[in-house]
């Protein structure tokens, strides 16, 4: 299962964007939905996966751009696998206002990918508030049919599975 | 592991609607897959919000999202949508307006759970 996750941030000014915050934390992600907010009327958005920016260009995937002329506020529905290659939990942005200095109020709503089953996690009854079992960051919980594998990192070998009445959840 | 999740909402008036399902949706994230509307309504609008605040106040993290305008007659709107009830009440807040008089809407949500 993966974790809802997601990024405010508001009064952007143009030029390279490094957003993070208490939402979002994690370094691979699904971007699913992008919402920018602005009085432009004619402004650019491109993602970009290192802190090098847009001059550089750098990153092991080039720079994307998801918006071109843009006028107005406008929803930017992705379906885009995301992965912050500097490791620093950020999603990086090149927006860029062609019609004048205006900033942009951006908003990103997306699903954690792979840093969330590195986190300390726990293991609940369905519906039960309390946790049966704590597990640290040495272990991986995958998915798998009707199960939870758990297994510890880097093994082939599961530690345990749970079946579907127990829920992993990020501490 | 995700779980199908679903709310029924019949006979809903105009305004700020915070729907809810103990039994079948009873999760406060999720992503919304689909949402389908059917009313006699010519000309509806519809927002997702993600608190209780409503469509005035509009102060959730998500500000609101328009998902319909000038909705005429049925309509099935497919999302692929994330979704933070940020109460964390487990409902799913819309809002609702008939712009052509007071028809009532039956909501019907279909999703499946985050954590």
């Amino acid at each position: 299962m993966s974790d809802y996750i997601f990024i405010k941030a508001t009064g952007q000014s143009e030029g390279d964007l490094h957003l993070s915050g208490a939402g979002w934390g994690v370094s691979k992600s699904i971007i699913k939905v992008l919402r920018v907010v602005t009085s432009s009327t004619d402004w650019d958005l491109y993602i970009l996966q290192n802190d090098n920016g847009h001059s550089a260009n750098d990153a092991n995937i080039p720079e994307l751009q998801i918006m071109k002329a843009g006028n107005g506020n406008a929803n930017i529905y992705l379906n885009i696998t995301y992965e912050d290659e500097d490791a620093s939990d950020e999603i990086h942005f090149y927006y860029i206002d062609n019609s004048g200095s205006n900033t942009a109020d951006i908003y990103v709503i997306g699903l954690g990918l792979v840093d969330w089953l590195l986190k300390k996690l726990s293991v609940f009854s369905l519906g039960s508030r309390y946790p049966i079992q704590h597990l640290d960051s040495r272990y991986q919980v995958q998915a798998m049919g009707d199960r939870y594998s758990i297994k510890s990192l880097g093994s082939r070998y599961h530690v345990y599975s749970l079946p579907n009445r127990y829920q992993v959840k990020s501490a | 592991m995700s779980q199908y999740k679903y709310i029924k909402a019949t006979g809903q008036s105009e305004g700020d609607l915070h729907l809810s399902d103990a039994d079948n949706w009873g999760v406060s994230k999720s992503i919304i897959r689909v949402i389908r509307v059917i009313t006699s309504s010519t000309d509806w609008d519809l927002y997702i919000l993600q608190n209780d605040n409503g469509y005035a106040a509009d102060d959730a993290n998500i500000p609101k999202l328009q998902i319909m305008e000038a909705g005429n007659g049925d309509a099935a709107i497919y999302l692929d949508l994330p979704y933070e009830d940020e109460d964390a009440s487990a409902e799913v807040h819309l809002y609702y307006l008939d712009n052509s008089g007071s028809n009532t809407v039956d909501i019907y949500i279909i999703g499946d759970n985050l954590t």
